[in-house]
């Protein structure tokens, strides 16, 4: 990772997406646009510090208890608020850790999604928080846009690592009813757990008028079975064993993991999911840039 | 026949556990597969579940397979040989029914030895060996008979055996083989063979390779010996024919067929000596390698014998190659007298020209020399027509009738005896025939054979004159003996134009038209009567009402009707080896008591006694039939009676024997061709081979059986490749390399 201080924020490739950030900015305005009427109104009311008044400033926003108790001109500011809150969240569990002949493993690649993503919701002034969960929610944090939450968010993807089994539809059903505004909500994660479930607890997020994009995160070789030869798999979350002559099950095993895959990208249509399959042979950025792009044209 | 299945090394068959290799191999590889992390086994399994039946199937067809394989391997390594009960045997309890080809191909010399030499040599070996059965019959094909029945004396056998020689006949080997094995089919011993020793030649193995009595006899083994080289240098005549009446002055034609058995072209000389003159003509001739078109090919030579009696020769080559005994092919012949022609003048005008003289015509055809030195078969003799009653008929051959006008009935008589005995008479009719004549005395008024007319004479027809009208001569009969050969084309034959001539009616059933006009008419017709033949004309043998005698169809059919007169000289006197020979001396009419037939052998010392044989009389005389014909040469022999002087007979005359001529086609067959003949003839035990031990061993191994080793190795070998093809399709080229971090033990 060049010039970077990050593990998972790389300049050079976000840097190529300077266009991109207008691009998603877009595209974040096309979703708030579904979910609040309202236009963006200037200042909102949440303060945030004063300055002093300097000649020009709107004579509007002048704090007249400060003029009371100092004597002097201060003007309020306040934070400005966004009309939109993205939570991305991050599956960590033990399954997100397989690479197979590629170079980085799911969870990297789901780590370096979720910075990338985090930066550019910061950059154009939406609020962005981060939770990282497996079978619990390994660390929550909460929007926020400023430099220093966005380096808060990087610094806990470098600190997190795989470590656990996954439960995906109980810790959705958690968040969904932990996070009350409603939002944007980014899941990143293979979703290597009961897909009925998994439905149902993302259902739980659009009952609760969140808009959902689900990044699914697939190494090419669990797509495939590439294997020649008979070997004994074991299950990164279970530690189960199984002896499997490829032979035999690849192209079943292909159909079956095609099923699954379809499986996901219906019922999420069905609820008004955005669903992205994501292979982690193909470069996030470009990832990224070709699902905008999509998305840009379906808004128009 | 049975076969049974047995094993060189039985012990080796231990071998068939490793079949249980694949089940072993499968359990320790389930143990062996190498560990991999992998996010999550749900799918695994789910694909596992519908596929479990079709691996399991797959799993236990291909352990199967392998299993198979594996016992096969062993198998094949203890050697398993198919061996047919009730195989080959030696020793006591054989009986052996052997032919011995003594035919003179045989006597083909390679380096020291001949063909027969080597035969004998394992003949004896057969029956002197440590293998010798306990019954033999030994058949010769060419004379020298050994034994006619199977005998466990096997000395007097072999002795025999030493003292037979070549025959030169045919060699009869179908008919040895058949007698063989009828002699062994009444033996009731287990073992029963044919041995026969021979050079394989083609004329005489063709025939047995049909023979019917070999596909009856499934039980018996025929064991060949081939005692024939692989190549031989021979030129050999094959045939001799001679053609033309043995008439002295008359040209002979000796027809020689060569054969080049070598494989090489040869060039040959080859020569006609006669007894009397020596070597007479000599010819060369290019002869192609056998197998070759050209590598046969006929000489002629053309002589006349001028002097009457027995007259011999020889055709011979000027070689030496490796079969002596076919380079020579003799002849003998009895020569007769010239042809005596009567010609007997009609009425001819004193005011004629010479030339319309039909006598002076028929005779200037007779005899064109005027220098009656020269060479010439016929002798002819004119008379007038009334002179006809006091000539000599008997004395003569032929009877030219030209332009009688009539005859008398002792003249009628005296014709009709001289067919009826085998003479021939011509009528040429002409100017002044008395039709009625003609038909009244020697017509209708005959037996049954007709009357010597071929037909009854109707009308004379047609004007004689410069502006006459003339009909042609539109058909010959150019295949009839006195037509035939004078020229190559039909059209030369049509030369002849016919202004008046006499009707004849249809020839009765015994006739037939020679040359016939163009409105249908015979012109030449000829006919059988006793033994004789009447040939008629119905126009002049002079030019007066045809230009027939001027044309090149008059002299050449006057000369042939002269030539075939004398039926009776045809014989060749030229016998094959083993043939009865009749002698019927000439002129012998009451023999003197105790008077036999004195033949002298060929190649007979002045030791050698000549063989006496008696005469028999039967309705065509007096005659002697003598058999003992093996020798090959010139045969003389002299009717003698007791009491009389060394050079005093009642007759004498001479015979030869030439050899078979299709055995001087030394072409052998080919072993395998005539296994594979036998074979689909459903003869199964034959072997050949060059030696008795050869023949035997192949026998031996036959009876053994077959080891399927190598088969059964070679497809192990092809369906462990197809075995290895069909379970890795999917496998890549080299196994899975796992990365250490997908290593459940390096990871941790």
């Amino acid at each position: 990772m060049a010039n970077s201080v990050y593990e998972y924020f790389e300049p050079d490739r976000v840097g190529k997406l300077k266009k991109l950030s207008l691009l998603a900015r877009q595209a974040v305005e096309g979703f708030i646009s579904g979910l609040h009427r309202s236009p963006h109104r200037g200042f909102s009311v949440e303060f945030s510090e004063h300055r002093e008044y300097s000649s020009g400033d709107d004579t509007r926003h002048l704090d007249w208890v400060a003029w009371g108790r100092t004597d002097r001109y201060y003007i309020k500011q306040y934070e400005q608020e966004t009309n939109l809150r993205t939570y991305i969240l991050l599956d960590v569990s033990n399954s997100m850790a397989y690479r197979y002949h590629g170079q980085i493993t799911k969870f990297a690649y789901g780590c370096f999604l979720a910075a990338c993503l985090s930066y550019l919701m910061c950059r154009q002034q939406d609020v962005v928080g981060m939770i990282a969960f497996d079978e619990k929610v390994r660390f929550h944090l909460t929007p926020g846009s400023t430099p220093v939450h966005l380096d808060r968010i990087f610094r806990h993807l470098e600190d997190v690592q795989p470590a656990s089994k996954t439960a995906i539809a109980p810790t959705f059903h958690d968040l969904a009813r932990t996070i009350a505004k409603r939002g944007l909500i980014i899941v990143i994660s293979d979703l290597h757990d009961d897909p009925a479930e998994i439905m149902k607890a993302l259902q739980h997020f659009v009952y609760k008028k969140h808009q959902i994009i689900v990044f699914h995160v697939m190494d090419s070789a669990e797509m495939s079975l590439p294997f020649k030869n008979v070997v004994s798999l074991v299950d990164m979350e279970t530690d189960e064993r199984l002896q499997v002559d490829p032979r035999y099950v690849q192209e079943a095993y292909c159909a079956e993991m095609n099923r699954f895959i379809e499986h996901y990208r219906k019922e999420c249509s069905d609820r008004n999911i955005e669903y992205v399959l994501t292979p982690t042979d193909t470069p996030y950025d470009m990832m990224l840039l070709n699902y905008l792009a999509r998305r840009k044209v379906l808004l128009k | 026949m049975t076969v049974a299945l047995t094993f060189t090394t039985p012990l080796l068959l231990i071998g068939a556990l490793a079949a249980a290799v694949p089940f072993v191999l499968h359990l320790l590889a389930s143990v062996r597969a190498q560990e991999v992390f992998f996010p999550t086994l749900r799918f695994l399994k789910m694909s596992m579940e519908k596929t479990a039946r079709r691996r399991r199937i797959q799993h236990w067809a291909l352990l199967l397979v392998r299993s198979v394989l594996l016992a096969l391997l062993a198998l094949a390594v203890a050697e398993p040989v198919s061996r047919a009960t009730g195989g080959w045997l030696t020793g006591r309890r054989t009986a052996a029914a052997i032919v011995l080809d003594n035919s003179y191909s045989m006597a083909v010399k390679s380096q020291t030895s001949s063909r027969f030499s080597k035969a004998q040599t394992e003949l004896n070996a057969l029956l002197g060996g440590d293998d010798q059965p306990a019954l033999a019959a030994v058949l010769t094909t060419n004379g020298g008979t050994v034994s006619r029945k199977l005998t466990a004396r096997l000395g007097p056998l072999r002795d025999a055996v030493a003292k037979v020689s070549v025959g030169y006949g045919r060699a009869p080997i179908s008919q040895r083989v058949a007698a063989a094995i009828k002699l062994l089919q009444n033996e009731s011993i287990p073992q029963r063979s044919v041995y026969i020793l021979s050079d394989l030649q083609r004329n005489s193995f063709e025939e047995l390779a049909s023979l019917r009595a070999l596909a009856q006899a499934q039980d018996i083994h025929i064991l060949i010996v081939n005692t024939a080289d692989e190549t031989v240098e021979n030129v050999g005549i094959s045939d001799l024919e001679i053609t033309g009446k043995r008439i002295v002055d008359e040209v002979l034609q000796f027809t020689a067929t060569l054969v080049n058995s070598s494989p090489t072209d040869r060039v040959v000389d080859v020569a006609l000596r006669t007894g009397a003159g020596g070597v007479v003509q000599r010819l060369r001739k290019s002869l192609r390698a056998a197998g070759h078109e050209g590598s046969s090919a006929t000489v002629r030579f053309r002589h006349r014998f001028n002097r009457i009696g027995p007259a011999s020769g020889e055709v011979f080559l000027d070689l030496n190659d490796d079969l002596a005994v076919d380079n020579i092919r003799r002849f003998s012949l009895n020569i007769g007298r010239r042809i005596k022609a009567l010609v007997v003048r009609g009425q001819a005008s004193t005011t004629d020209a010479p030339t319309f003289d039909p006598a002076m015509m028929l005779r200037v055809a007779l005899q064109p020399y005027v220098d009656a030195s020269n060479p010439w078969p016929i002798s002819p003799q004119t008379i007038e027509a009334k002179q006809l009653a006091a000539a000599e008929l008997h004395e003569m051959d032929v009877l030219f009738l030209a332009e009688v006008s009539d005859f008398t009935e002792k003249q009628a008589r005296a014709i009709e005896t001289f067919v009826r005995d085998g003479g021939t008479v011509v009528f040429f009719l002409g100017p002044g025939l008395q039709i009625d004549n003609y038909n009244n005395q020697l017509g209708q008024k005959s037996d049954a054979d007709g009357g010597l007319l071929p037909g009854k004479l109707l009308e004379c027809v047609g004007e004689v004159g410069p502006d006459a009208d003339a009909v042609a001569v539109d058909w010959v009969d150019i295949r009839h003996p006195y037509f035939e050969g004078f020229y190559e084309n039909l059209s030369d034959y049509l030369t002849v134009l016919v202004q008046r001539y006499v009707r004849l009616a249809a020839p009765a059933r015994v006739g037939r038209v020679l040359v016939r006009l163009a409105n249908g008419d015979p012109l030449v017709t000829v006919k059988n009567f006793g033994t004789g033949r009447v040939v008629l004309c119905t126009t002049t043998a002079s030019p007066k009402w045809s230009n027939l005698p001027t044309t090149g169809l008059f002299l050449p059919m006057a000369v042939r009707i002269s030539v075939l007169a004398r039926q009776e000289l045809t014989d060749d006197n030229m016998y094959l080896p083993g043939s009865q020979v009749v002698i019927k001396p000439d002129g012998l009419n009451e023999p003197p008591a105790g008077a036999v037939v004195s033949v002298t052998l060929p190649g007979a010392d002045g030791n050698s006694q000549p063989v006496p044989v008696a005469l028999k009389k039967t309705r065509e005389g007096d005659l002697a039939v003598f058999s003992d014909t093996a020798r090959l040469g010139t045969y003389s022999w002299k009717v003698v009676a007791p009491g009389m002087g060394p050079g005093e007979s009642f007759g004498s005359g001479s015979f030869v024997v030439n050899p078979s001529g299709p055995e001087s086609c030394l072409e052998s067959i080919p072993a395998g061709r005539f296994i594979d003949a036998l074979h689909r003839s459903g003869v199964k035990r034959v072997y050949v081979g060059s030696t008795l031990g050869e023949v035997r061993a192949a026998a031996k191994t036959a009876s053994q059986g077959r080891n399927w080793w190598d088969l059964i190795l070679s497809v192990v070998i092809i369906l462990l490749v197809v075995e290895a093809v069909v379970a890795n399709r999917f496998r890549g080229r080299r196994g899975d390399v796992v990365e250490s971090h997908l290593n459940p033990r390096l990871a941790r």
